[in-house]
């Protein structure tokens, strides 16, 4: 495979760039792996990558039953930060933020990653409270963040109505300058391109429906595309977490959700940062093809259908509108829904599982996308040393009967 | 004593300040809305298969209490059926000790009354396009083939809780909100009505 | 937008409900008695099915009954809606 360059880039350019090899192989699946990974989502490529790269498993597949990222990674809105404030959280989502500081280095691919800063705006006076403690929360846990008044939110964001009369006043936000947005597709393709070169099998159209065990062991999984065995099965496959759980009769305080997104039609630069606001319910960036790429909360009913209701759209409409009047003229151009896992206190499960050999990585909801890297990693410890990592132990499954529950909600609130 | 002292409503500095909006000043609006702050509402729950609350209702009201769902009963009063054993008793006017009477008529039975006429306000609305405005704001079929004089429905008008009271023949319909929403579900009228001319008194 | 048939006041919009998610959680008889796992099994633990979902909602801007529903998760549309207490129909009950 070649390396990526920009002198490669000049070369298939005089070939009218019809000459680039493929990036990753399409092999026919094996009898057998050491390691199968469950859902070619980004968590999952990443997975695979760190199993390889850091773990030197040598026999490892994807397995994925549409095509890599057609899930949540290419349809989520890409925002990247590590502000949460508890500290088992926090840390996680800040190896997370290191991984994604030197990613396209490391996997000779550019995800576009633009630390361009992120807000999270107060609207009261418990907003800004709540703000000012995860703000003190984040710097002990050694991750920048800053409280900004309204006065310098003006300057930095002038699109941004900060009154203080209006129904939901903006009274500051918070800031991690080091936060940001990648290129959802990206980082897809380049965990693929990185993993399959160093020999992880990337099976796409492959759907996994059934887990096999034999005396409390994994034995390997049922697909469309025959049975395959395995040492170790790792589960990473966002809304239908519970699905493949029920195929190994194990139980997950996961619900799947349609969360859905919208992007506008093109504008000039209008937006240089990522503004989120949980009290009105909405965020917003702007891509670089100059689109503003504008969220939701999820709906409020279990879903796997990849779609919901209109009244969704039209509340985060309202709330983008409230936040920047100007925009209420811009025309949206796609609108599209994923099936999102949330979980009761809004941290994911990066676990051991009852079954001997079979782990789930799942429980992201809203958020995952900006953990891709750290979820990998630390899902490629626990499943290649068959225990968690210390950045992930608290992520066990089992918090749900010891009752350490780490509550994001105020973090995580709107989401993302 | 409050009996003796004026009752005003949270309404009646927006009814000062608004002029008929959308029509020439000479024309009739074709929405005109008329806020009512001094009606008595009591919240009633109740089994409607026990005798003895119905008749006690019936034997204070003048009326039996509506067991059809959205639909209400009218005489003296008007019986919004809210739920299977919850309803929204409406006086028009407030009367010095009537609450207390009507609960003592209930003391006998397993029903409960609530006096709960400070947290309401009527906008009553009349004219051709008064449905047309209030299906801009909510998602009900208001059509005559399914709301009909006699109907009650409770739903959200622009997101405002309301009960959409249709008690008379004619284009008149009662919109019954909290009166903390009041005001701003006058505004969005306003806003909303000009389109067809909308005028408050 | 569901359209979604309250058992007392018939089709109604989405925006009037609210959703009160999986149907039939009975609350343990005997609280003191149960194991930790238990506990997180009724407190925590959901089926969560790619398919028929049984499960509650609220008539929040309406009568304010909650009350049970069957529902597909993909395709979202409801087959029946049932009283609390009362047994679903045997027969799908609802036409949206
Ligand atoms: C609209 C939206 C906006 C979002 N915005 C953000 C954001 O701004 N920031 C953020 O951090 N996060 C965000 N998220 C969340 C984020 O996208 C997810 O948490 C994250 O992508 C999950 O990663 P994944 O790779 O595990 O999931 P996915 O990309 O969904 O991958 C799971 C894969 O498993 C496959 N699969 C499922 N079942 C099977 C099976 N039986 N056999 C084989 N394969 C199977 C699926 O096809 C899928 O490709 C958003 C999500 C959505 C939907
Ligand atoms: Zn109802």
């Amino acid at each position: 495979m070649k390396k990526y360059s920009a002198f490669g880039l000049l070369r298939n350019a005089l070939s009218y760039n019809e000459k680039w090899p493929e990036a990753w192989r399409s092999p026919e699946p094996k009898r057998k792996y050491d390691v199968v990974i469950v859902g070619g989502g980004g968590h999952g490529l990443a997975t695979a990558y760190y199993l390889a790269k850091e773990h030197g498993v040598q026999n490892i597949a994807v397995l994925e039953k549409g095509w890599i990222g057609g899930g949540n990674t290419g349809r989520n809105t890409t925002i990247v930060r590590s502000n949460y404030l508890w500290t088992e959280a926090a840390l996680l989502y800040e190896k997370s933020l290191k991984l994604w500081e030197d990613l396209s280095q490391d996997l000779n691919y550019n995800v576009m990653f633009s630390q361009r800063g992120v807000y999270n705006l107060a609207h009261s006076l418990q907003d800004v409270r709540d703000i000012e403690r995860r703000v003190s929360a984040n710097r002990l846990n050694g991750i920048d963040a800053e409280f900004v008044a309204p006065e310098q939110l003006k300057k930095n964001i002038p699109g941004l109505r900060v009154t203080a009369n209006s129904r939901y006043p903006v009274l500051g936000a918070s800031l991690q300058r080091r936060g940001g947005v990648a290129r959802h597709d990206a980082v897809a393709w380049g965990y693929a391109r990185a993993a399959d070169q160093r020999g992880v099998d990337i099976i796409q159209q492959c759907e996994v429906t059934g887990i096999r065990r034999e005396g409390g062991k994994v034995i390997g999984v049922d697909t469309t595309r025959g049975a395959i065995a395995a040492d170790k099965v790792g589960v990473v496959v966002a809304g239908h977490a519970s699905v493949l759980a029920d195929m190994a009769g194990i139980r997950l305080p996961i619900e799947s959700h349609p969360l859905q997104a919208f992007v506008s039609e093109p504008l000039k630069p209008v937006l240089d940062t990522v503004v989120m606001s949980n009290g009105v319910h909405g965020y917003i960036s702007q891509s670089d093809k100059g689109e503003l790429v504008i969220g939701a909360g999820i709906d409020s009913y279990n879903g796997y259908g990849q779609r919901g209701s209109f009244h969704t759209i039209e509340h985060t409409m309202q709330a983008i509108i409230e936040l920047f009047p100007a925009f209420s003229r811009v025309r949206m151009l796609r609108q599209w829904g994923g099936i999102v896992d949330t979980c009761p206190d809004a941290c994911p499960i990066i676990s051991k599982t009852p079954v001997s050999g079979l782990y789930f990585n799942c429980g992201w909801g809203t958020g995952g996308f900006k953990a891709t890297p750290g979820s990998g990693w630390a899902f490629a410890h626990t499943i290649a040393e068959d225990r968690s990592h210390e950045l992930n132990a608290a992520f066990d499954l089992q918090r749900f009967t010891s009752g350490a529950l780490i509550d994001e909600h105020g973090a995580a609130g709107v989401a993302h | 004593m409050s009996d003796s002292l004026k009752r005003h409503h949270c309404l009646e500095p927006f009814s000062e300040d608004s002029a008929t909006i959308g029509s020439s000043a000479s024309a009739e609006p074709a929405i005109r809305v008329t806020f009512d702050g001094h009606r008595e509402f009591y919240n009633l729950r109740g089994d409607p298969a026990d005798a003895a609350f119905t008749d006690a209702v019936k034997s204070f009201t003048g009326q039996s209490i509506p067991d059809k769902a959205n639909t209400l009963s009218y005489r003296e009063c008007t019986t919004c059926w809210l739920g299977p054993d919850e309803w929204l008793v409406v006086y028009p006017s407030f009367e010095a000790g009537r609450f207390e009477k009507f609960s003592t008529e209930l003391d006998s039975t397993d029903a409960t009354a609530v006096d709960v006429s400070h947290g309401y306000i009527v906008l009553c609305l009349s004219g051709d396009s008064a449905l047309d405005l209030l299906a801009k704001g909510c998602t009900l079929d208001l059509h005559l083939s399914s709301f009909n004089v006699g109907d009650c429905v409770q739903t959200g008008i622009a997101r405002t809780a309301a009960i959409i009271a249709n008690i008379a023949e004619g284009d008149h319909y009662e919109v019954i909100v909290r009166r903390t929403f009041a005001e701003y579900l006058a505004i969005w009228m306003r806003h909303a009505g000009a389109e067809f001319g909308i005028g408050f008194d | 937008m569901l359209l979604i048939k309250c058992p007392w006041c018939g089709n109604r919009a989405e925006s009037e409900f609210n959703y009160g998610g999986e149907a039939g959680i009975a609350r343990p008889a005997n609280p003191d008695t149960l194991t930790d796992a238990e506990w997180a099994d009724y407190l925590f633990m959901r089926k969560n099915p790619k398919g028929l979902h049984q499960e509650q909602w609220n008539h929040a801007q309406g009568c304010r009954r909650w009350f049970n529903a069957e529902r597909d998760t993909v395709t979202y549309r409801f087959t029946r809606t049932w009283r609390i207490g009362e047994a679903p129909s045997s027969t799908r009950d609802v036409d949206s």
